[in-house]
């Protein structure tokens, strides 16, 4: 909070009495906010690669991966929806549905645990879940591998890359290198931190002021570049959780109703919201942390409620949508 | 795990004349072998996968899957201890089976006497947190076992389904189905008691029994009812996890072993 009313009072200093060159180089140390602050991990049996981004891609798109040929990754993390889907729960094999919300993976390369209790270490073993998923892709890495080995053009592509076929190793390193390339931070907000004082609306400015505010805490959840600090918390979104999220894995009744704070970047292209897609607008959601949440017993204290005009939550709304990257379309 | 490789490299060594990492023993082709065959029985009767049986609460009952991790295996004598295999995944559909694991596993062991087999349920905290996609598909810890939990990155211990008929109507319409895991259900260490003598060149055959009825209605200890708590995996919320932990104890309680 206190970083960006600092940060506030330094961008309107710089435009009256600084070069932008001088003012971009002080914002780059004070401001903790620009996605290039962040260090993403490769994993050192996976180095990036325009050839391998390039066959992940292709997989990513490819229907094949899945048991009827219906679905690739891409059908629930649509590309012109930052990688998200615009349903509650996406359509799998058949007449299926997946059990969660599909989230956005732009960004997601930064994570340091995927899916919503984080139980997935790697974006390398993310791969596996939703080809085994019976509700999802329900082929199985294994199999996916034994059909991409039968089509001569992946034949052809995994030899170029890897020097190998379709493994469960190739398939789910060239899947992940894909993903760690799908990268946002261009977004209004972010050339406002760059120094651009009017890339993002006065209204949107306040809207940012009330985000980072003590009245409203947002950011003792998602702070920092992604807006998210990536903690598993319980936002209070029911008194009694049907998917309990982070005990499934802990089986700790302390941990239930816990899910990851997601990132809030592209917020306005990841309808609908939470891991139930419960929520359509960011009106709902206000509306949620205004009420103070449904007190379930471990709801986190800062979800305690608060007063907002209408015109206060406009604006909030105006910050949270000047967060989109509108590369993704 | 898998003794052969180890000959080979033992035998390469020696090839290429490196003294340096000389094993504590070297086993041989010509020293005895010991074959752990493991089967699921219900009232002395060998169930196999797909076998239609009534079991000792008069459920008429088939079996699915029965495909269970287990680690350490270590066969003890007087003096000698002798590590089979660090690993293993038992598939009791046997040889031909869709994993491609196997219900019967040889070793090679030097002669003697032997009066303990030793092996722990489930994984080790480390093996549990293995990348299966690194590992070549013969190992036991790779994806063709069928055995990755995807959404949590870490193994089923052991994994048994069957279908039941409930309401007596010939048909086996409900599904039975344990998937338990997690590290706080390793049981470690448990030994086994038997006697085997064996001599050089020869082969012996321990049968390993997993009693269906010990498993859900022992003598001594937690039954489970399974007209009312048919479909557990480990982690679902409170009640799996207990009815989990229940099946793990008695499963390992109903491990005994014959020879021949
Ligand atoms: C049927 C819809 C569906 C398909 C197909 C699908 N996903 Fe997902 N994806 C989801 C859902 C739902 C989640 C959230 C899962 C959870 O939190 O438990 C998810 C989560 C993820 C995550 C984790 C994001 C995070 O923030 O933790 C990644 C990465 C991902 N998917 C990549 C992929 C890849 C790669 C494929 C193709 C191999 C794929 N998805 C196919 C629906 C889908
Ligand atoms: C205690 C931590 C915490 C605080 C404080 C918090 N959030 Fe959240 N937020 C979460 C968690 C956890 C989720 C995900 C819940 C889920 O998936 O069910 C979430 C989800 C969201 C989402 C939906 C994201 C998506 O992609 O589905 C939005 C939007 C959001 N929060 C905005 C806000 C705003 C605005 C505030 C301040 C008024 C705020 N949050 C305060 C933890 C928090």
């Amino acid at each position: 909070m206190k970083q960006v009313a600092l940060y506030l009072s330094i961008v309107f200093v710089s435009v009256s009495c600084s070069t932008k060159k001088e003012t971009d180089a002080v914002l780059k140390i004070i401001n903790p906010l620009s996605i290039e602050s962040l260090k993403m991990e490769i994993p050192e049996n996976n180095p990036q690669s325009e050839s391998k981004i390039r066959l992940g891609a292709r997989l990513f798109f490819e229907p094949a991966l899945s048991r009827d040929s219906s679905i690739s990754c891409g059908s629930c993390h649509l590309k012109e929806y930052a990688f998200s889907d615009t349903v509650a729960l996406s359509d799998g094999v058949g007449n299926k549905k997946a059990a969660r919300n599909s989230p956005t993976i732009v960004n997601v390369g930064y994570q340091p645990h995927f899916m919503s209790e984080g139980g997935v270490k790697t974006l390398e073993l993310q791969v596996i879940a939703p080809l085994e998923n019976e509700d999802e892709m329900a082929l199985g890495v294994i199999e996916a591998c034994r059909r991409l080995n039968q089509i001569p053009y992946y034949q052809d592509f995994f030899q170029r890359v890897w020097g190998d076929s379709a493994t469960p190793f190739t398939l789910t390193r060239s899947l992940a290198s894909f993903e760690r390339s799908i990268v946002g931070g261009k977004s209004p907000f972010d050339d406002f931190i760059d120094g651009d004082s009017a890339a993002i609306s006065k209204n949107a400015i306040n809207g940012m002021s009330l985000f980072y505010s003590d009245r409203l805490a947002c950011n003792t959840c998602h702070s920092g570049p992604l807006l998210t600090n990536f903690k598993i918390e319980n936002n209070g979104l029911a008194a009694e959780y049907g998917d309990n999220g982070l005990f499934r894995l802990t089986l700790d009744p302390e941990d239930k109703g816990k899910f990851k704070v997601p990132s809030l970047r592209n917020i306005s292209k990841t309808f609908p919201y939470m891991h139930d897609g419960r929520f359509k607008t960011l009106d709902e959601v206000i509306d949620h942390y205004a009420r103070g949440g449904e007190s379930h017993p471990n709801q986190h204290q800062a979800i305690n409620g608060f007063e907002l005009t209408d015109r206060e939550k406009n604006d909030l709304i105006d910050f949270l949508e000047s967060l989109t990257d509108n590369r993704f379309q | 795990m898998n003794l052969s490789k180890y000959i080979l490299i033992v035998l390469l060594s020696a090839l290429i004349g490196c003294k340096s990492e000389v094993p504590p023993f070297e086993l041989i082709e010509q020293d005895p072998k010991v074959v752990l065959t493991f089967n699921l029985v219900s009232q002395g009767q060998e169930i196999a996968v797909g076998d239609e049986f009534v079991d000792s609460q008069q459920w008429p009952l088939t079996l699915s899957t029965l495909k269970m991790y287990l680690s350490d295996i270590i066969l003890l004598g007087a003096s000698e201890e002798t590590k089979l295999a660090d690993v293993e995944l038992v598939d009791i559909a046997g040889k031909g089976s869709a994993t491609g694991f196997n219900s019967s596993y040889s070793y090679i062991i030097p002669e003697g006497d032997y009066d303990q087999l030793r092996m722990s349920i489930g994984l080790p905290s480390d093996l549990n947190a293995t990348d299966p996609t690194v590992m070549p598909a013969s190992d036991p810890l790779s994806l063709q076992g069928a055995m990755y939990w995807d959404w949590a990155t870490m193994y089923v211990f052991i994994m048994m389904e069957a279908r039941i008929d409930t309401n007596s109507d010939l048909e086996y319409d409900d599904n039975i189905a344990f998937h338990t895991g997690l590290d706080t259900l390793f049981r470690s260490e448990r030994s086994y008691a038997l006697t085997l003598d064996i001599p050089a060149f020869a082969k012996d055959t321990l049968h390993i029994d997993i009693d269906w009825d010990k498993i859900f209605h022992p003598a001594d200890g937690k039954r489970i009812d399974l007209s009312t708590t048919p479909f557990f995996h480990a982690n679902v919320d409170e009640d799996a996890l207990a009815a989990s932990r229940i099946f793990t104890d008695n499963f390992v309680k109903s491990i005994s072993i014959r020879e021949q």
